[in-house]
């Protein structure tokens, strides 16, 4: 029997994920998970508001020791005896339990998000893994609002569905795990104003990129085929490089910027985030 | 006689004569005559007729004969998996 106290609710990418917390000292793990959770927690145990499907469940447990389960390998469960590990690896399952829920409905990009408080004008910075999503979203995500920094989704409508998760940093010793940490002690807050999509960067870091960044505007096919390497669900989705193609051309289409320092992004961040409504 | 014709793709987004074209989770960017010949291959077409198409369409090719050309675009999109070869 599950009690609400083993149930950590989420609602991340406009969906309802219940962490089942199991495995050793359980309260520990669901106060932890809450703490790194904090801006994605669903009040209460119920549906978050619109939600009507039932919530996808995740479990997630700390073991004594690392065994092999080869009869009950799921990807919605996580068992491991490192929590950083558990950790990471419980955000990329989350993550993968979502975007395969959502596949189909919403365009989704590989990408950090940020919006403008008051207006909700979103800015997609699309980027592989490991090029410097969550440090833009640290240097960039004070004073605006954190939308992700690993999957942007957009409604046909233009809307983004946030994806409030916590900050997959690197650690200084590069141990090959992250940690995940609280947006909120990065000074990064949730949006209140309905995030919409203004803009769509594809990034390319440089490490020694010398001067300010280089920003190409890209034709919607080369565009397009830059993106969809950076998108998730294509296959399963109606007509994605129209719909794509739909979204740059409404928002005044794609650049490249290349760059060396998150906070030489700046001007880029805050050009879009000054447009107006297009949708 | 060995035709071919347009794989049917997952989706294909098409500007200023240019492709992209979704088959099989990849995305290829087409060329504009690789785009024309798909959209004339739209059933089974033989080598000849394309290149007969292309010819009144283009005009002769600076280079070769359209029938040359034309087997040498329609072997790049068999290769990337954008036609098919089909009998009859």
């Amino acid at each position: 029997m599950t009690s609400a106290a083993d149930i950590v609710p989420l609602h991340v990418l406009g969906t309802d994920v219940d962490v089942r917390v199991t495995g050793q000292e359980p309260e520990e793990l669901a106060r932890v998970l809450r703490e790194r959770w904090h801006l994605a927690l669903r009040e209460g145990t119920g549906p978050a508001a619109g939600t009507t499907a039932p919530p996808l469940v995740v479990e997630a447990g700390v073991v004594p020791e690392d065994r092999p389960e080869p009869w009950e390998r799921r990807d919605t469960v996580v068992h491991d005896r490192d929590l950083p590990r558990l950790l990471q690896r419980l955000t990329q399952s989350i993550t993968h339990a979502v975007i395969t829920a959502r596949a189909g409905e919403l365009l989704m990009l590989h990408a950090a998000g940020l919006a403008d408080p008051l207006t909700g004008a979103t800015a997609a910075f699309v980027a592989p893994g490991n090029t410097g999503k969550t440090t833009l979203c640290r240097a960039l995500g004070p004073g605006r609002a954190y939308v992700s920094d690993e999957t942007v989704g957009i409604g046909r409508d233009g809307t983004v569905v946030p994806y409030l998760k916590p900050l997959s940093t690197r650690r200084p010793d590069w141990s090959g795990t992250k940690d995940e940490q609280p947006p909120g002690t990065a000074g990064l807050t949730a949006p209140v104003a309905a995030p919409w999509l203004a803009g769509v960067v594809v990034l390319r870091r440089e490490v020694g990129h010398p001067g300010p960044p280089r920003v190409e505007q890209l034709d919607v096919l080369d565009a397009v085929l830059a993106l969809t390497p950076e998108s998730s669900g294509f296959m399963r989705t109606e007509g994605p490089l129209r719909w794509l193609a739909d979204v740059l051309e409404r928002t005044g289409g794609a650049q490249r910027v290349v760059y060396a320092e998150a906070a030489s992004l700046e001007p880029v961040a805050a050009e879009i985030l000054g447009r107006g409504d297009p949708w | 006689m060995v035709s071919v014709r347009a794989v049917v793709a997952h989706d294909e987004l098409h500007r200023g004569g240019e492709s992209l074209v979704l088959v099989d989770g990849q995305v290829h960017r087409v060329s504009a005559l690789g785009t024309f010949i798909r959209e004339q291959a739209d059933g089974p077409v033989t080598l000849e007729e394309l290149a007969q198409v292309l010819e009144t369409a283009f005009g002769p090719p600076p280079e070769g004969t359209a029938l040359e050309q034309t087997r040498a675009a329609v072997e790049v999109l068999l290769a990337a998996g954008l036609l098919e070869a089909v009998a009859g």
